[in-house]
């Protein structure tokens, strides 16, 4: 997203939280394929990642006043109640996890090159950092992002044992933030 | 005392949504009674943010956005509450952040033994619908005494009373009873009341005549809502 797109996006946020419905529906536009692809990834099913969809929006029309552009983006916000909005109805659900798969096979949701050449500092800045961790720590940090996992889940999907997976993730973890704090510094 | 490597770690894990259960609620209060930790989750947030842009768009059906523009178009106070974001109960942290100092932190409980299940307790962060009304504050449902807890938090003109409903998915409200004008107002629940809590609710309070509203739905405005998430 440009940065027009996100000053536009932005400004229709704030006009939605004066109920505005054309400004709703700009933010529906600008923002509906992203959402939907988190609520798709993290549901894991047609039907249920829709009825999240809808949710999401609902909350965003009512809800529009508590986006604060000083706290970051417009697309960050919209995206945070999606993932969450989506986790919650996993959970809520009992979705069992996938079943056992190997590290390998988990699809690795790391960006193409050709979209790594259009990723702001920031966000290169954090691949990079994620790429200077582990492997498989890199792994199940960004598993549990984008699939929105918990510590029990993430250990049935890559089958090794609990703590095994909690040291990974809390060392990669340690890592990434010294990384990320020495590039800022 | 600066947050250590160890503590840092924590708050990407509750950023993330690693954590459930006891260690999930040890978090969270963390972040109700640490400023400095609660701004590190805050933090986490925002740098796994720029992850969004990885994850690949896909074009929802036409009938979500027809649907979406019908209903901003004719909608019922009450009937936005059902849609409420569960996120930000989900992310309470988010909302403690910005107040820590007014969120009582929850009293310390003995430790559950091995024979005694652990304590089930749901928390919604209640968002008023004006904000100057005031800020977010917590309303808790104890499933074990079921029981649930509201502080009064929202002005009440005179003559009036706070009345306070769940709403199911089915977007109907359902009194659960008034709240007293000062100090926090225990309500214990019928089972079905109970139940639906366990499932997942939208609380929300009204503001209606001495006595409650007149109708099985709210007749004044909705103050504040917010959905409940186990905690």
């Amino acid at each position: 997203m440009d940065d027009i797109s996100r000053a536009r996006l932005s400004d229709a946020l704030r006009r939605t939280a004066q109920r505005d419905p054309r400004a709703f529906r700009l933010v529906y536009k600008m923002t509906a394929s992203k959402l939907f692809g988190i609520c798709l990834r993290i549901c894991g099913e047609r039907k249920a990642a829709e009825d999240v969809l809808q949710d999401v929006y609902l909350t965003v029309w009512t809800r529009a006043d508590g986006f604060d552009a000083a706290r970051g983006s417009a697309i960050a916000w919209l995206a945070t109640i999606a993932r969450n909005r989506s986790i919650d109805w996993r959970r809520a659900n009992a979705r069992p996890t996938a079943p056992t798969e190997t590290l390998e096979a988990v699809a690795d949701p790391a960006p193409l090159t050709s979209d790594a050449l259009l990723l702001d500092e920031r966000e290169r800045l954090l691949h990079f950092c994620l790429g200077t961790l582990e492997p498989n720590q890199s792994h199940v940090i960004r598993t549990a992002f984008f699939e929105g996992l918990t510590y029990a889940e993430l250990a049935a999907r890559v089958a090794v044992p609990l703590g095994t997976m909690k040291s990974w993730v809390r060392r990669g973890l340690i890592k990434l933030r010294d990384c990320l704090d020495a590039a800022d510094a | 005392m600066p947050l250590t490597p160890d503590d840092s770690a924590t708050a990407a894990e509750l950023a993330l949504g690693l954590l459930d259960g006891e260690e999930r609620a040890a978090a969270l209060r963390r972040a109700l009674d640490e400023r400095d930790f609660a701004q590190e989750v805050e933090t986490w947030r925002t740098r796994f943010a720029v992850l969004y842009a990885a994850y690949p768009d896909v074009t929802p059906p036409a009938w979500i956005e027809r649907r979406l523009m019908e209903s901003t178009a004719s909608a019922r106070p009450w009937k936005w509450a059902a849609g409420l974001a569960s996120a930000l109960a989900a992310s309470l942290a988010l909302v403690i952040a910005t107040r820590i100092d007014t969120v009582p932190s929850p009293a310390p409980s003995p430790a559950p033994s091995r024979e005694m299940p652990a304590p089930v307790t749901f928390a919604a962060a209640m968002v008023p619908a004006n904000a100057k009304q005031g800020q977010a504050f917590a309303a808790l449902f104890d499933a074990g005494r079921g029981q649930v807890r509201v502080p009064t938090e929202i002005a009440v003109p005179t003559n009036k009373v706070a009345q306070l409903w769940r709403i199911g998915a089915d977007g109907v409200p359902h009194s659960l009873g008034l709240l007293n004008a000062t100090g926090t107002t225990a309500i214990s629940l019928s089972a079905a009341d109970r139940a639906a809590l366990a499932t997942g609710a939208t609380l929300a309070i009204s503001i209606e005549p001495p006595g409650g509203s007149p109708a099985s739905t709210p007749t004044g405005p909705v103050v504040a809502t917010g959905s409940l998430t186990r905690i």
